[in-house]
């Protein structure tokens, strides 16, 4: 996503721009504008934190200092899908390790990256992961890689 | 069984405002409205005696009472929806599940208190319950439920859907508003407290989700009517989260005050694979890991606390006699030290030096000293934490050197691991525990310096 034709970034800054818009009107949107970046760019792309500071009315510094906070922002591009798996006690008896295990072998930098989590809320489903908003649980190893790799497949075809 | 929270979870479409309808949802709004007056409602509250979900039972009733003589305009329900805790999930199922039963929950906890705009504030890693519930709030709004005028009665109240970004101390009572206000989640000193100055500096009522998703059958039924609902004194119905190794995990909604063996063994399976318990957890990380001889102990906030540690938000956590208790409690404690937000050094150091503590006894090259070091640690913690992160953290390890004294032996003294679980390779972790911070904090408290 880092090298964007010129065309599809103005799209995503104009697409972001409404929705600053939009929660500007609104009170307690600082980490929803955030959001909404990181839903146009992959991540907290520096110009795109910019209009977002002005909306808000402070510096840019300002609110990296407010997501650096928060382990759901990204600020560099990412591969187009992420797992999140949980390492909490729950899922790790039922073996959250063998999943970590599983994914971080098949991640590569153009496909998907892994990152150990803390508890997901998913516990019940245990052992648990997020693929890109997919939640995903009850899976053994194999299983786990196969959704990760059906989410990397569909981004790929959407391209 | 009786049921409250969970009662339509299992309709299709339980989410759709046609399905809730049609099971008598926003009935209870609708009579608050036309036929009880906001104290009407608060009484009904109080009748109920129940306790707060969010993990401290704080008496709900009592909580709405300092709302209603605090001062400042406009005033807010916040509903604490950042259920980040591990080994719960209870409100993630009402907010997928059953998402306009909380948006009645909060208009009613509005309309008792005097408060005009309700936020919901909803961890960033719930997709879906985020997505549930704010169609259900879009449709509430359709509907007359939300806004000017509700139903034609003159009460107006907005509701804004706010999401969060990754961080379990935004779930705390001060965190959660400065989060909402666009600052770092650093927790805020008290007082004020948030009924008097909570967010935006004014009044706030701060209630968990399954709190506010009973409001509506206390309103219909009547509080007398739930309070029955417990057993072993307990007032109420409580969704009890379990996970780990039982035959069937899930959120199971009983009469408040049941008892762990019955959770457990009558409701979740038991044990699985056929095999025996070792160990458990009442309430999530935050609670001690307790031993199998107290199954027997009642589920409910004055219980537990009597018994030395807290319900807190009821996620059981079972551990089958494979389990090492060391492995587990280094589980918990790289989650306070991963989740502590740096802001005050009892916690900043102390969940840290927790963890590297469990990490030397996994492997083999603990001080002999270790049992003594993690007590002192923890109750330095414990005594010295600015808010509850810290001062709950040092509880699932400590608990583990009280209750396994021997586990501890066998992997310090004897150098092995009894569950085969732990690597015992004799290797020492990169980091070092850090002497000085631990020999500091040791001094701080005990006066005694580390050998
Ligand atoms: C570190 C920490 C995290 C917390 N996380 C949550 C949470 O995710 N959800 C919640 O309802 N309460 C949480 N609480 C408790 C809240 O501070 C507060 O007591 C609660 O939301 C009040 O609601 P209740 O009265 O309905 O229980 C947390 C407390 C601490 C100290
Ligand atoms: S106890 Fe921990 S989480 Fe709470 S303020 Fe101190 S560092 Fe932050
Ligand atoms: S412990 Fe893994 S989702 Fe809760």
């Amino acid at each position: 996503m880092a090298t964007q034709p010129a065309e599809v970034a103005a799209a995503a800054y104009a697409a972001l721009a409404r929705d600053i818009e939009a929660c500007a009107r609104e009170p307690g949107t600082t980490l929803d504008m955030l959001h909404a970046v990181q839903r146009h760019f992959g991540y907290l792309e520096p110009r795109a934190v910019g209009m977002a500071a002005d909306a808000l009315g402070i510096t840019k510094a300002q609110l990296y200092g407010v997501a650096t906070f928060y382990t759901m922002f990204f600020f560099e591009p990412k591969p187009p899908v992420i797992a999140r798996v949980c390492v909490n006690l729950s899922c790790h008896l039922r073996g959250a390790q063998e999943i970590l295990h599983e994914l971080e072998e098949a991640a590569r930098p153009d496909t998907f990256e892994v990152e150990e989590v803390m508890c997901l809320g998913l516990c019940e489903q245990a052992p648990a992961l997020l693929v890109n908003e997919e939640a995903v649980g009850l899976v053994s190893p194999s299983e786990a890689l196969a959704k990760v790799q059906a989410q990397v497949d569909a981004s790929s075809d959407g391209e | 069984m009786e049921q409250v929270c969970l009662r339509r979870i299992h309709n299709e479409d339980s989410h759709d405002i046609e399905t809730f309808m049609a099971h008598g949802g926003y009935d209870a709004l609708r009579k608050a409205l036309t036929e009880m007056t906001p104290e009407a409602v608060h009484d009904e509250v109080r009748a109920s005696e129940m306790g707060g979900r969010g993990g401290a039972g704080f008496p709900t009733a009592m909580k709405w009472n300092f709302l209603v003589g605090a001062k400042g305009e406009p005033k807010y329900v916040l509903c604490n929806f950042d259920e980040s805790e591990p080994g719960t999930f209870s409100n993630r199922i009402i907010g997928e599940e059953d998402p306009h039963l909380l948006v009645e929950g909060c208009a009613l906890a509005a309309y008792a208190t005097g408060c005009s705009i309700i936020f919901i504030y909803i961890r960033g890693e719930y997709f879906l319950a985020h997505e549930r519930v704010k169609r259900a709030i879009e449709q509430a709004y359709a509907r007359g439920f939300l806004g000017q005028n509700v139903m034609g009665t003159g009460f107006s109240v907005e509701l804004y859907l706010r999401r969060g970004a990754g961080a379990y101390i935004c779930g705390e009572e001060t965190a959660i508003m400065n989060s909402l206000e666009g600052k770092r989640g650093y927790p805020r000193a008290r007082p004020p407290f948030p009924a008097n100055e909570g967010l935006f500096g004014k009044p706030t009522l701060i209630n968990n989700v399954e709190t506010l998703s009973n409001l509506p059958d206390i309103v219909l039924n009547g509080g007398e009517w739930w309070k029955n609902l417990g057993v072993n004194e307990g007032a109420g119905l409580n969704i009890y989260c379990v996970s780990g190794h039982v035959e069937r995990p899930g959120a199971y909604e009983l009469p408040m005050g049941t008892t762990a063996r019955e959770l457990i063994f009558d409701h979740a399976g038991g044990v699985w694979q056929g095999r025996e318990l070792k160990a458990w957890k009442p309430g999530g990380a935050s609670s001690a890991i307790l031993p199998a001889d107290m199954l027997d102990l009642v589920l409910d906030f004055k219980p537990v606390m009597a018994a030395g540690t807290i319900l807190g938000t009821a996620g059981v956590v079972v551990m089958d006699d494979r389990t090492c208790v060391v492995d587990a409690a280094l589980r918990d404690a790289g989650f306070f030290e991963e989740e502590s937000c740096g802001f005050c050094f009892p916690c900043r150091d102390g969940t840290r030096v927790l963890r590297m503590l469990l990490e030397r006894v996994r492997r083999g090259v603990a001080a002999p000293d270790t049992m003594d070091l993690i007590e002192h640690a923890s109750q330095d913690m414990m005594g010295a934490s600015f808010c509850g992160l810290g001062q709950f953290a040092p509880w699932p390890v400590v608990s583990t050197v009280r209750n396994f004294p021997k586990e501890y032996e066998a992997h310090v003294l004897g150098k092995e691991c009894p569950a085969g679980v732990c690597p015992m390779d004799g290797a020492e972790p990169d980091e070092h525990v850090d002497r000085r911070t631990l020999q500091e904090m040791l001094v701080a408290q005990k006066g005694k310096a580390l050998a």
